[in-house]
């Protein structure tokens, strides 16, 4: 709550807002103490006085002065809002969050019945309750906080959901928290803020239903009087005394704008725009930088960029992402650029793309793609250009395409643009490259939308969009990163026929330096926006000098790699880009830095030198953990977005069963997740998991859920978080918890510091496995517990067996004693039926 | 709204990819989903019926001694009592209700004792002008207005403009109809007289009710449309639209409108249902004879029949055009359309 009056003065309207919200709740303490004599005098000689000294709005049908009754007028109208905000909170909040915290079934019923109330006019719904209740004011704040009841309902129940089907939800689950703790401190924490914010907005909404039935006659009646009557009575004498309605109305119109924008603040609405003066004078800086003539010499590369820079204006000055790359490739030549994410390379090649948007700053001393500058060129012809020469495809196939157009749509569309073909001619066109690039009954194909294919198909009907012109390049950001192990393979694979056939020289971005290895012929690799390394795929193993370059060959695990050591990881992270070292970005994280490397400003031979796994020895023993289902039926019943229904899971993406045999562990269900297991049984430690209790089932296993930040708690501190799991398991006196959480932490390398810090302040994947504690042997069993932190840090724990999902085969297999493969219809269900 | 009634509304055998056309038997998809939403309309209508029909029966007390005053003669309660039928049983008002009710015999006025279909036919052109125009004004305004100023701020640019759009608009739709609708009659009545305020004698008389009506809802939308075309720009399909080099106005036009309206829709799609409760206040305002200032006249004086009937006319507005919405969703919204929502 600190957080959020913080927001609200931080901002100019928010602290307005905030005043003007103050004097209406000091007049509606004060008002009717102080004016209610002379609101209620009657002086008929003075019926409707045009404004004058005595009486600022002029007088009603009965002489009584306006202005007085106004400012009494404030207490009625703000109670009477607040109370209809609190009925439609009291109503609404439960029900939401009963219909999501309780099975999917009950949920789909409740939205049903909550979008029809929903759309239904709350007028309607406060005139029906006055209707039945009598004209007054109990029936305008009953009918107005009953119309406003399922706006909380459905906002509670969404929210609860999404926070519900997140992984600290599940994990909490797992771990055996008590249904009463779960909704307290994992549920309602989390939804608690979107809801304050909808409640303050409430007010108003309830302050303006209110003022409205009133106006109309439908509320307050004589003697009783808010604002909305009081407009009324002002309105009869408009032509004569128009005060009498402007006073009123202008405190209903303010008080409406205070609360709704007082939402606005909170909600961020305001905070989301960079328009702080010291960014704009960053950004107008850097905009007016004289831009250096570009070299005019015509090259003989396809590509060849000098000292590309790209800076993005911040609040601290300029972020150098890209600090002077050069790079040129050869025609028909394959090049891989290699990085960890932040190192520039992705925003390296959309500035060579010309595809950097406003506020970012390109400049370059030469930016010539097939003997062409670009930078120099005129943007339509540049269009041109680029649309038939250059063919981009995307890191994820789920995004990249427009859902609202037909494939065939969009690959005829570039034709139909740059070749001005014509429909029927480009329709054709297109068949043939779907053809082209391995899809099946291409011209059917066509006419689906892009949710009707799977994701290798989408990243191949990607690469056939950038087919349809001759492109002499194809520039591919990470085309396998979002695609399992066998579609990556297949993607790659056709990269390079394409490569090969139609002599396109491609540019693959990466930060798997396997991936290049195995596609391209020379290998970039980039650091903190500059190239450390530039050198042929062949000597890479050999000649590779730079201690990152040798870092990033080191840490790839494959089948071979003795699963009796650990893994070798880079520590530290790359330096942000608001405070980088004068020399070498990555002496901070080298084994080999020297004093030399702080000075120097690029990057000369270096010294050969042994490169070395560090870290210690662990000892690991793995043992398959049991876990059947039949095999001629799916064990899933549901497909990610957790509808239910037979033959669903044959589309899914990714293979779900992987995960979803691991999800079964908590076997209940729950909101975007699988159902219960319907077929086999599942038994951990020799006996059946489901009719285990909670308790009993966490002691006996655990889970490492894939996302990190998804399985903690983004409101418990870490030590709290792991202390929690402990009191569920119920082993350890309180006292000793304490010596628990640190030795825990230790256990996987955290400093027992990180106990008391929130998870967005420690590396997450390594909180995430300690917080399964270790009384008898469990079994952790982890949904691809490395795939998105960019190092490994899956480290077997000692003493217990483990069951770890990975779609990778060289993770699986450095943890695991006896991987099973999952029977994963997935990728061959959608292309061969 | 779609993803609930597409969980509604599926069944199992339409999930996964088909290469080929569905084998026989199932009717298509769009069929189905159209199917789906009439019954959800029957569903709503129905329940605004019996809700309206009980609506007497909450009422503590004797309604018709209530409405007729505590000076009314007693056997001119009885009867009227008598011609509501609220001396039969419940089930049998209830069939009698349903029967008048689809042979568009609304009763008679408690009051004036003229038949309620002779006022609803006598009103009902001058609010469906108003809630006609004042859709159309919405919806150009709002999609126009929010895709121009969410094309020119995306990502930062202009951010004078981005700050000035969100005051205006805040402060526009933080108005009630009623307010802005006041707020046009001092203006016209007292300042400029250019259009009439009070009445409906021709077409001018339409303007200053649409406007009123208009300014609050329009702000609203153009906020929606506003950031859903912030989020849209951002979406990877528009990058890609970009490295396929289509002229601005195609990306825009073709890739971002589309998919910028469903998110609009779905997110202010019950905007467009206070348009219809608005002209109930806004013909109060501006004296214009429609059923808004009949429905407020017989709520007050109790005239049950007026009111169930209205209530029942303006309801059914708002869920036909709630279908309405959703058959565009469905339209614009290829995922929406094949799952029956």
């Amino acid at each position: 709550m600190r957080r959020q009056l913080r927001t609200v003065f931080s901002t100019v309207t928010g602290s307005v807002a905030a005043v003007l919200l103050v004097l209406l709740v000091l007049l509606a303490i004060v008002g009717p103490i102080v004016w209610s004599g002379r609101a209620g005098a009657i002086d008929v000689a003075k019926a409707w006085q045009p404004p004058s000294g005595e009486h600022w709005f002029g007088t009603d049908e009965l002489g009584r002065d306006m202005f007085a009754r106004s400012l009494v007028a404030t207490r009625l109208s703000l109670l009477s809002a607040v109370a209809a905000s609190a009925i439609a909170i009291v109503l609404g909040v439960p029900t939401g969050l009963l219909a999501a915290m309780f099975g999917p079934r009950l949920t789909s019923a409740f939205q049903s019945v909550v979008n029809v109330a929903i759309a239904f006019p709350a007028l309607l719904t406060a005139m029906f309750v006055g209707t039945v209740i009598g004209i007054g004011v109990p029936g305008a704040i009953l009918g107005v906080g009953i119309a406003l009841a399922p706006m909380f309902a459905r906002l509670t129940q969404t929210l609860t959901a999404s926070v519900v089907s997140l992984d600290y939800v599940a994990a909490a689950r797992t771990m055996g928290v008590p249904l009463r703790r779960l909704v307290g401190r994992h549920v309602l924490a989390n939804v608690a803020e979107p809801l304050i914010i909808t409640a303050t907005t409430s007010v108003g909404t309830s302050l303006l239903g209110i003022s409205a039935l009133s106006f109309l006659g439908l509320g307050a009646r004589p003697p009783q009087y808010d604002w909305g009557g009081l407009l009324s009575t002002g309105l009869k004498a408009i032509y004569t005394s128009p005060m009498a309605a402007i006073g009123p109305g202008a405190l209903i119109a303010v008080s409406g704008i205070v609360f709704s924008l007082l939402g606005e603040v909170v909600a961020g609405a305001f905070g989301d725009n960079q328009s702080s003066r010291r960014f704009g004078r960053v950004a107008r800086a850097m905009a007016r930088r004289r831009r250096r003539a570009p070299s005019a010499s015509p090259s003989d590369f396809l590509l060849d960029v000098r000292d590309l820079r790209v800076g993005f204006p911040s609040e601290n000055g300029e972020l150098p992402a890209v600090r002077g790359v050069s790079l040129r490739v050869a025609a028909g030549e394959r090049v891989g650029i290699v990085g960890e994410s932040g190192s520039g390379k992705s925003v390296s090649v959309m500035a060579i793309a010309q595809l950097v948007e406003h506020p970012a700053v390109v400049t370059a001393d030469r930016l010539s793609f097939l003997g062409t500058e670009l930078s120099t060129m005129a943007p339509a012809a540049r269009r041109r250009f680029l649309g038939t020469n250059l063919a981009m495809v995307f890191q994820n196939p789920m995004s990249s395409l427009n859902p609202a157009m037909r494939i065939g749509a969009q690959l005829a569309e570039v034709s139909r643009v740059h070749s001005g073909l014509s429909r029927p001619e480009a329709r054709a066109r297109a068949a043939d490259r779907l053809a082209e690039v391995g899809i099946a009954e291409a011209g059917h194909r066509l006419r689906q939308y892009p949710h009707e294919f799977s994701g290798g198909m989408r990243q191949r009907a990607m690469i056939a969009m950038g087919l349809m012109e001759t492109p002499r390049l194809i520039i591919a950001d990470e085309p396998t990163t979002a695609l399992d192990v066998t579609v990556q393979r297949q993607i790659l694979d056709l990269l390079l026929a394409i490569n090969r056939d139609a002599g396109a020289a491609i540019l693959l971005i990466s930060h798997d330096i396997s991936v290049i290895a195995n596609v391209c012929e020379r290998v970039v690799v980039m650091y903190a926006g500059v190239v450390v390394e530039d050198l042929p795929v062949a000597s890479l193993l050999r000649a590779a000098v730079h201690p990152y370059t040798r870092a990033l060959i080191a840490s790839v695990p494959d089948m071979a790699t003795d699963r009796s050591t650990d893994l070798a990881t880079i520590p530290g992270r790359p330096p942000s880009l608001d405070d980088l070292p004068a020399g070498c970005p990555f002496a901070s994280r080298c084994a080999f830095a020297t004093d030399r490397c702080a000075e120097m400003p690029r990057w000369p031979r270096w010294p050969t030198a042994t490169w070395r796994p560090a870290g210690t020895h662990r000892e690991v023993h793995c043992e398959r953990w049991s876990c059947r289902a039949r095999p001629d039926r799916p064990v899933w019943r549901a497909d990610r977005r957790g509808r239910r229904g037979p033959g669903r899971g044959r589309r899914a993406g990714a293979g779900p069963g992987r995960r979803v045999r691991v999800g079964q562990v908590d076997d209940r269900p729950r909101g975007a997740r699988p159902g219960p297991v319907h077929a086999g049984t599942i038994t951990a430690g020799g006996q059946e998991v489901r009719r285990l209790s909670a308790r009993d089932r966490a002691r006996r296993v655990q889970m490492i859920f894939q996302d990190p930040f998804g399985s903690l708690n983004p409101r418990m501190s870490v030590g709290g978080i792991i202390r929690e799991g402990l009191e569920a398991l119920g082993e350890l006196p309180a006292r000793e918890r304490a010596a628990e959480v640190t030795r825990l932490l230790e256990l996987v390398s955290l400093s027992p510091d990180l106990a008391q810090r929130l998870p967005a302040a420690s590396p997450a994947a390594s909180a995430s496995a300690s917080r399964s504690p270790a009384p008898s042997p469990p079994a952790p069993a982890c949904s691809s517990p490395t795939r998105s932190p960019p190092r490994s840090t899956c480290r077997c724990r000692p003493r217990c067996s483990t069951c770890c999902a990975a779609s990778s085969p060289p993770n699986a297999s450095r943890c695991c004693s006896s991987p099973t493969t999952s029977p994963s219809s997935a990728t061959s269900a959608t292309t061969s039926r | 709204m779609t993803t609930s009634t597409a969980e509604v509304g599926e069944s199992p055998a339409s999930a996964g990819p088909r290469l080929r056309p569905a084998r026989g038997r199932r009717a298509p998809a769009w069929v189905r989903s159209a199917g789906w939403k009439l019954l959800r309309l029957v569903i709503s209508i129905w329940a605004v019926l019996t809700l309206t029909f009980l609506m007497i029966q909450f009422i503590p007390g004797d309604p018709v001694r209530l409405a007729l005053g505590p000076d009314a003669p007693a056997s001119l309660v009885e009867e009227r009592r008598q011609q509501l039928g609220l001396d039969q049983p419940l089930v049998a008002q209830y069939l009698d209700y349903w029967g008048r009710m689809l042979t568009g015999d609304f009763g008679d006025s408690l009051l004036s004792q003229q038949p309620v279909s002779l006022l609803v036919e006598a009103r009902i052109a001058n609010t469906a002008t108003i809630v006609v125009l004042s859709l159309l004004a919405t919806s150009v305004l709002s999609i126009l207005g929010g895709l121009l100023v969410g094309v020119a701020t995306h990502r930062g640019r202009r951010p004078m403009l981005k700050t000035g759009f969100t005051m205006a608009t805040g402060v526009a739709a933080a108005l009630p109809d009623f307010l802005v609708a006041v707020g046009l009659v001092f203006l016209f009545a007292v300042t400029f007289t250019v259009f009439p305020v009070a009445g409906a004698s021709g077409a001018d008389s339409f303007v200053l009710p649409t406007l009123a009506i208009t300014l609050g809802s329009a702000a609203t939308m153009m906020r929606v449309v506003r950031s859903s075309t912030a989020v849209v720009l951002d979406q990877d399909y528009m990058l890609v639209a970009r490295a396929k080099r289509l002229p601005a106005a195609r990306v825009y036009l073709r890739h971002g409108l589309p998919n910028l309206l469903t998110a609009a829709l779905t997110l202010g799609g019950l905007q467009l249902g206070t348009v219809v409760t608005g002209t109930i206040v806004v013909e109060n305002v501006f004296a214009i004879p429609g059923l808004g200032t009949a429905l407020v006249q017989a709520l007050i004086t109790r005239d049950y029949p007026v009111v169930q009937t209205i209530m029942v006319l303006l309801a059914s507005a708002v869920l036909v055009l709630n279908l309405l919405i959703d058959v565009a969703l469905g339209a614009l919204d290829p995922r929406s359309k094949r799952q029956g929502g």
